[in-house]
Formats: structure tokens, C-alpha cells, sequence
């Protein structure tokens, strides 16, 4: 099994690093936007002790995660479903096991470069320290980044197209940046929207990560985020297990 | 053609979607080293049938077995014994044609030469492109390829010429005697008549759903009455009863100035030149053909064969 695992894991590497536009949105662009945001502000919001870079630095690296894990799975798998690329692998002995793992496996390397790099800038060059639980850290984004990819999976198995595709991964997109407390506090937000916010998956992600990057928070105290993530994960397992199929009888 | 092992059965299949009835209970069987055609228009079943015994999909009723394993509760172990060229083939982007082919055999659990294979089909010089640089032909054989990388006792081709030129067509029908001779059996489809005949030991017509007819392409065409197709054009109308004296004379045509009919015995043709003649009828363009498989699928549907049904 270890052959095949190992090549499409290569195989899909190869694809996203070839692929200089995805590197660009992959890459580039969340790096970008953090050294501009991070450059042209302040202090954080309500804060005089905490600079905006350092406020900014944990919701980068949870929108990274997020944008990774729905855009990049959701229409990689949509545009291989559409053009047949799937149904050429399944007349192969290739298990879903295998396909998925190598897709998975790959993406969450491609979130380490990206976090690396992100986490890389904030330590040099804007002097952020990160007083918190670096285990705490590591679970979140791992507990994060199979969160999303999850969600990736079950938007390819509702859409069948591109165009089908764009309109969910939008949505969520907007829905999740802003009021995922990734740029700012939703603290202030009207009450209902103040509760939703406060029950998405990058909430938790940003959050329990802000606590750590800007607090010196433990493992224990992240643990409701911990299991916040693991609710959401729950759920993405469920709907799964009712949507997901990579074949068409 | 000798028979030997049967290494597929197919017993009634069905598939039925909710207002379509794909199948309607296909039998047949294949033997090995053989080249067996499906042969039908567009619509009368045989990619469904294909995916059916490939494992992409699930009969509603009925039995398939290849190399004695079953299609549903073995499909796993079948996959590994059999190359599948589906009917259009994609492939991951960014990938060269060597680092495709190194996939896919890994998918086999086999490590290759993927330089070796390339030079088999001919495209040792393109091993560095990318799929999208080739054309329909080099398509093709790059897509045979990938189903040869674990060197399979079955391969499945489905339409393998459409929408090459006739050149390439040609080229592919030689690669695919070649690949036969290799002791591969071979199951194509196809909606071309002439590569039917051209290719294949058995022929299974299908239409809407059945088989209609399965035999060699000589003996689908030897079971017609009317074995000869005769042409010509004329200069003028002619007599109503000009061919009555002939007896083999049969679905007589008279579309002024063409006249086609169906002569079952040949050795009627110079009584009709020389009536013709005889009655200083004009004629051009006599054109005497044998029959082919197009005849027999009309005289089996009755309604003349459309590649684009």
C-alpha cells in the first residue's frame, strides 16, 4: 500500500507546487496580507499592550488553514470529478483510503509550509513571541486543518461544477473571515451574530490560538477550543458519511 | 477461430436507472486472445455495459464474471488483472507522461520503466510533455499505455478511434493487432462498422439496450440473403417492370437518376448489364458491393445505422 500512498502524495505535492497561481493564493497572498495589515496598524483593538502584527499573526495562520483546506481540496476534487480524472483512477485498484489519505496528507504538508513561513515572519521580523503551549498550538492546527479539509471534501460531494462550487465556498468564505475573529474582535457585534461567531470552527481556531501566541495560556486552559474543533469535526464526520462518494452509479 | 477459456461471462445483465433502461439483459461471453467488438450507435449500451464488468458501476440484475471473479463482491481482485482505456481519459495536470505512467503502475503496486513503455507505443520522445501537448492519436496510445503499466491478460477499449483522422485510426488499428498478438484479449467498442470488420473475431451487435447479433464479422454478414449491394446511375426513367425477370433482385430503390438494389445472386449481374444495354438504357457508375455489417444491422433493427443515433 505504501508505494501508491507515497506516489500520489508526491503526485499531488508536485501539482500544487507546478501550479504557480495556486502558489500565489497559497503562498503569497496570506503572507502579503499579513506584512501590509501588520505594517500600516497599530495596537490591537482594545488593547495598549498588544500590537496589531501580534493580534493578526494567530487569525493569518487560521485563515490560511481554512482557505487551504475548503478552496484547495473543494475544487481540486470538483475539477477531477468534472474532467474524469477520478473515474480513470477508480478502474485501478486504488483504495478511497489511499486517495483521500495521499489528498489529506499532502494539503496538511502544504498548511505546514504555509504556517512555517507566516509564524517565520511574525518571529523575525515583527519580534513576536509566543509565550502559550506550542503543543496546545500544534493541535489546533492539526484539529483545524481536518476541520476544513473536511469541509473541502463535503462541498466536492454537494458540487458537481465549478460553477456549482463557487457559490458555497463564497459563502463560507465570507461567513468565516468575517466573523471568524480573524481581523478583528467580534466582541461588539450584534447579539445573534456575536453567538454565531462564537460557534464557528475558525473561531475556535483563531482564538484558541490568539490565546496562546499573545497569552501564555496552557493546554488545559485551549482544551474547550480543543473540543470545540472536535464537535465541528464530529459534524463534518457525519455529513460525510452520508454525502461523500467519489463515484456516480 | 479455435475457442479457448472463456474469461468473461456476462448472463442478462440489466441496469436500470429511474426512467431508463440502459440494459435489458445482455449476455455473452469472451474467450482468450480473442478481439471482441461491441458494435452499436451512440446510446445502445456498450459503454454502460463496459463499466459494468470494468467495476465503475452495478448491475441492477444479472452476473458478470472475469477470470472467474465476480464483478460486485470481487471487483478489487479484477482491477488488478485488467487495463481500462476509458472513452475520454483525463489526466492530473502539471505531470509529465513519465511521472503519469510511474503513477499508475504504482497504483498496480509495480514499479516500471516508464521509458520502455513509452518507446512500446511510441512516444519515448515525449516522455517529458505533458498530456495536453499530444495529439488525439498520441492521446490514445499514451491512454493504452496507462492501462499496460501491469501488463493485464484483458484489456478494455472503449471507442478507441473516435475522433482521430483516418491515418491515425488506421495506426491505432495496427497497434491494437500488435497488442492482441501479445496473448492480451481484447473487449472494444466501437460505432465505426469498418473497424469492427477490420478488427475483430467476434462481434456482438448491440442496439437500445440488447444484443441483437454476436458472431464473426464473416458470418454476421454471410446469415444476410442479400449479399451484394448493386448502383448505377441512368440517364433516363426506367421501365416498371425492368427487373421482374430477376429473381434475387430485392429492395429495389429507384431514386432518379441512382437505382440501388440488393442482388442475392451474383450470378444474375450480366443478365442485367445486358438488358440494360438491350433496351439502350444509358447507365454510369455501376458499382457492385458486398455486403457488411451495415446491412446486417438493418436487417436486424430495420432502420438504417447512424453513428450519431
Amino acid at each position: 500500500m505504501f508505494i501508491s500512498f507515497w506516489q500520489l502524495f508526491l503526485t499531488n505535492f508536485r501539482m500544487l507546487y507546478r501550479n504557480w497561481r495556486g502558489l500565489f493564493f497559497n503562498i503569497f497572498l496570506p503572507v502579503f496580507l499579513y506584512l501590509a495589515i501588520s505594517k500600516i496598524s497599530g495596537n490591537a483593538p482594545g488593547s495598549h499592550t498588544v500590537t496589531y502584527s501580534e493580534y493578526l499573526l494567530p487569525g493569518i495562520i487560521a485563515m490560511t488553514i481554512m482557505q487551504t483546506g475548503i478552496f484547495s481540496l473543494a475544487y481540486w476534487l470538483v475539477d477531477l470529478k468534472a474532467r474524469g480524472v477520478i473515474k480513470r483512477l477508480l478502474v485501478t485498484p486504488l483504495s478511497n483510503f489511499e486517495m483521500l489519505g495521499s489528498l489529506i496528507a499532502s494539503r496538511l504538508v502544504l498548511m505546514a509550509i504555509q504556517i512555517g513561513l507566516i509564524i517565520s515572519i511574525g518571529v523575525w521580523y515583527f519580534k513576536t513571541s509566543i509565550p502559550g503551549s506550542g503543543l496546545a498550538i500544534v493541535l489546533l492546527m492539526l484539529m483545524g486543518g481536518a476541520v476544513f479539509l473536511g469541509i473541502g471534501f463535503a462541498v466536492s460531494s454537494f458540487a458537481k461544477t465549478y460553477e456549482e462550487a463557487a457559490p458555497i465556498t463564497t459563502i463560507l468564505n465570507l461567513l468565516f473571515t468575517f466573523l471568524g475573529n480573524i481581523f478583528f474582535p467580534t466582541e461588539n457585534f450584534p447579539t445573534v451574530l456575536k453567538f454565531i461567531a462564537s460557534k464557528l470552527p475558525v473561531t475556535y481556531l483563531a482564538e484558541g490560538m490568539r490565546n496562546n501566541f499573545i497569552q501564555d495560556w496552557t493546554l488545559k486552559q485551549t482544551l474547550p477550543d480543543l473540543l470545540g474543533l472536535g464537535a465541528w469535526l464530529l459534524v463534518v464526520i457525519v455529513i460525510l458519511s452520508y454525502t461523500a462518494k467519489l463515484k456516480q452509479d | 477461430m479455435v475457442k479457448n477459456e472463456k474469461v468473461i461471462t456476462v448472463k442478462d445483465l440489466k441496469k436500470e436507472y429511474k426512467d431508463v433502461q440502459a440494459l435489458r439483459g445482455v449476455s455473452f461471453e469472451v474467450y482468450r486472445n480473442e478481439i471482441f467488438g461491441i458494435l452499436g450507435p451512440n446510446g445502445a449500451g456498450k459503454t454502460t455495459t463496459l463499466e459494468i464488468i470494468e467495476g465503475l458501476k452495478q448491475q441492477t440484475s444479472g452476473s458478470c464474471h472475469v477470470l472467474g471473479l465476480d464483478n460486485l463482491s470481487q471487483s478489487a481482485l479484477i482491477k488488478k488483472k485488467i487495463g481500462v482505456q476509458l472513452q475520454s481519459s483525463e489526466y492530473l495536470n502539471y505531470l509529465s507522461l513519465e511521472e503519469l505512467l510511474v503513477l499508475f503502475a504504482s497504483l498496480y503496486k509495480e514499479k516500471i520503466d516508464p521509458l520502455a513503455l513509452l518507446k512500446h507505443v511510441g512516444l519515448e520522445d515525449r516522455a517529458k510533455s505533458v498530456v495536453k501537448s499530444l495529439s488525439g492519436g498520441q492521446k490514445q496510445r499514451f491512454t493504452i499505455a496507462t492501462a499496460l503499466v501491469h501488463k493485464p491478460e484483458i484489456l478494455f477499449l472503449d471507442e478507441p478511434t473516435t475522433g482521430l483522422d483516418p491515418q491515425a485510426r488506421r495506426e491505432m488499428w495496427d497497434f491494437i493487432k500488435e497488442l492482441n498478438k501479445q496473448n492480451i484479449t481484447i473487449v472494444m467498442t466501437t460505432h465505426y462498422m469498418e473497424e469492427a470488420e477490420y478488427l475483430c473475431n467476434r462481434v456482438a451487435i448491440m442496439d437500445s439496450g440488447k444484443i441483437l447479433k454476436m458472431d464473426s464479422p464473416e458470418d454476421l454478414i454471410a446469415s444476410l440473403d442479400r449479399l451484394y449491394k448493386l448502383s448505377f446511375f441512368v440517364e433516363k426513367q426506367m421501365p416498371k417492370d425492368f427487373f421482374a425477370e430477376f429473381k434475387s433482385v430485392e429492395n429495389l430503390k429507384e431514386e432518379y437518376p441512382k437505382v440501388t438494389l440488393d442482388l442475392g445472386d451474383v450470378e444474375e449481374l450480366p443478365g442485367i448489364v445486358q438488358k440494360l444495354k438491350r433496351t439502350n438504357t444509358e447507365y454510369k457508375f455501376l458499382n457492385l458491393k458486398t455486403a457488411k455489417l451495415e446491412d446486417v444491422y438493418l436487417h436486424l433493427t430495420g432502420h438504417s445505422y447512424s453513428e450519431e443515433s
